[in-house]
């Protein structure tokens, strides 16, 4: 059974149609990856998953739901989104970001805590709990952000469904980072936990993740495997670009290198 | 809540009352701490004395006036700072206690002389509350944007509401006679000078809805620091939130303008230090605001009473004295607070 599912959903949240006629499938413990030129609507289609924007026409249905129709904490428990940007600018410690991702959950404090340490320990933010994330730089933002949004959905008896948005979630972190994000988002997916991720790394995408969505100008061009969706004619009339296709090394997925 | 904030909010309890009795103590008549229990007693026990007078009749509710006023601008400068996402968002910076000041002359105009005691000071309240309610709801409007707040907007506003808001007032006073004149200059002025038993009553009352509301919204404040989509995927009412923060807000600002006029700073200054000391988490910013903010404010009208005695500086300047050289040295400051 599908745990999320979207039907011709279509999305103008400022009047102009920012989405049209978007239709996929996700099911539990599975990785999509969103890919497009900017302003495709990307982000646009992430806030309507996570029940942020509201759709002009379709249905997004989360275990057979309209994701807006959920009440509100049960909601923020089975959905937990990574942002582009934050606009946190007040003194919080590290570790007071982070905690506020507990904030849907009534598990106690000890077992918070416990979360806390676990994700902390996933995003090496530990050595950042006593810093002013004000002082912070964006890549160990990112990272402490991270670890707010897998608070959020850590244990698996929190939510029957799990699915974690990220948008753009390696921007600014460097490789040793980036391989920590692999990690832990493959360790919430075999748990159960699907996730939807817009990316910009193409060869990131096609190793983590199952399927591909491509969007442009706010209409899904392609959709599948990520063998079937990376070919040289779609990287040309989407992204503009002349691209040769490999296979990775090691994972046999594809790999892009751009001319 | 962390253990320092827990030490900050401890001693500034311990501070709460001594600052009071310091006050009681100084004035005109300077009283030592037992002359004000020795007044205190002799009052209670219907015996005329000249301390028990002094100290029942005009510094008592004085004091606890500033204390009142004092921590409801506090409090609710730290939410607005909190619902603004911003550390400048200042009720007398943009524009409300200007709103609500023009809300309360209106009042006064129309009105005339007719009232008196409570009733008077309830409609005052509430002219000054709508006045300022309705400020609240245009500067957010104006400044409000899908990435949070504009510093440049807000106080552009504020400055919009604040030169509209006297240039109606003006306007009034032109057409008011000299009666009505002298009530809204008097009252303009502000000043905790006419404390009595119904002033602090109402103050009372406004202090304990407004106390008792805040804090409730605190972890809100704190997962709308994050940014609104954020705190809504975080599971948060905001929309609810945001207009229910507003409305407390104004009920705490118009009222502390009907009763003690417009004080400037304490909004924006206290929540300010303590949010330097405490951190910006509102479970212990609130209270430690609203205890800072009484502190404040009875020492500034203390001061107020005793530096050119015996003539009395409004409290007004006191606090802007105060204020003002802060302002500055945040705005120069302002990269500090991730403002553009």
């Amino acid at each position: 059974m599908a745990l999320l599912s979207v039907h011709n959903a279509s999305a103008a949240p400022w009047g102009k149609p920012l989405l049209s006629d978007i239709n996929f499938t996700l099911s539990a413990g599975s990785i999509l990856s969103i890919l497009g030129p900017n302003g495709a609507g990307k982000s646009t289609l992430l806030h309507s998953l996570a029940g942020g924007i509201a759709l002009s026409e379709g249905q997004i249905l989360l275990q057979d739901r309209p994701v807006l129709e959920w009440p509100r904490l049960a909601r923020a428990r089975a959905i937990a989104m990574l942002s582009q940007q934050s606009t946190l600018n007040f003194p919080f410690l590290v570790e007071e970001v982070i905690q506020l991702g507990r904030h849907p959950h009534q598990s106690g404090q000890a077992e918070d805590q416990r979360v806390i340490e676990e994700v902390m320990q996933l995003t090496d933010t530990l050595s950042l709990r006593q810093r002013l994330y004000t002082q912070l730089s964006g890549g160990e933002r990112q990272r402490v952000q991270l670890a707010r949004v897998l608070a959020q959905l850590w244990r698996a008896q929190d939510s029957d469904v799990r699915l974690l948005l990220l948008d753009e979630p390696t921007t600014g972190l460097d490789l040793e980072h980036q391989q920590l994000l692999i990690n832990s988002v493959r360790q919430l997916s075999a748990q159960g936990c699907a996730v939807v991720m817009v990316a910009h790394d193409f060869n990131l995408a096609a190793r983590l993740s199952q399927h591909i969505l491509v969007l442009e100008a706010g209409h899904q061009s392609y959709y599948g495997r990520p063998a079937e969706v990376f070919s040289e004619s779609m990287f040309r009339d989407v992204f503009k670009v002349e691209v040769v296709l490999g296979k990775h090394p090691v994972q046999g997925s594809p790999m892009v290198v751009q001319l | 809540m962390n253990s320092s904030a827990k030490k900050v909010i401890l001693l500034l309890c311990c501070l709460l009352p001594l600052s009071a009795i310091i006050a009681i103590g100084s004035g005109a008549v300077s009283l030592s701490a037992s002359a004000i229990f020795k007044g205190m007693q002799s009052w209670w026990h219907n015996e005329p004395s000249q301390a028990g007078l002094i100290i029942m009749q005009i510094r008592l509710p004085r004091v606890l006036l500033a204390g009142l006023v004092g921590a409801i601008l506090a409090t609710s400068g730290a939410a607005m700072q909190g619902l603004f996402r911003n550390p400048l968002a200042d009720p007398s910076l943009i524009g409300v206690t200007a709103g609500a000041s023009l809300g309360a002359s209106l009042v006064i105009v129309s009105v005339g002389m007719g009232l008196q005691g409570f009733s008077a000071i309830t409609l005052v309240s509430a002219g000054a509350f709508v006045g300022g309610l309705l400020a609240v709801i245009l500067v957010y409007r104006l400044a409000s944007s899908a990435n949070g707040t504009s510093v440049a907007t807000m106080l552009l506003a504020g400055i919009a509401i604040t030169a509209l808001t006297g240039a109606i007032g003006n306007l009034l006073e032109f057409h008011a006679d000299s009666e009505v004149l002298r009530r809204i200059s008097l009252w303009r002025m502000g000043g905790l000078d006419g404390a009595d038993l119904t002033r602090l009553a109402f103050a009372a009352v406004i202090c304990l809805f407004v106390l008792g509301t805040l804090p409730l919204f605190a972890v809100q404040l704190n997962a709308l620091l994050l940014g609104e989509s954020e705190a809504r995927y975080l599971g948060i009412n905001v929309e609810r939130s945001k207009a229910l923060l507003v409305v407390i807000v104004a009920i705490g600002v118009g009222a502390s303008v009907a009763l003690a006029g417009s004080i400037a700073f304490v909004g924006l200054v206290v929540p300010h230090i303590m949010r330097m000391i405490t951190g910006p988490d509102h479970r212990s910013l609130l209270p430690a605001s609203a205890l800072a903010g009484a502190l404040l404010l009875i020492v500034a009208d203390m001061l107020a009473r005793v530096v050119i005695a015996p003539t009395e500086l409004p409290v007004g300047i006191v606090t802007a004295l105060i204020g003002v050289p802060f302002f500055i040295s945040l705005l120069r400051q302002r990269s500090h607070y991730g403002m553009q």
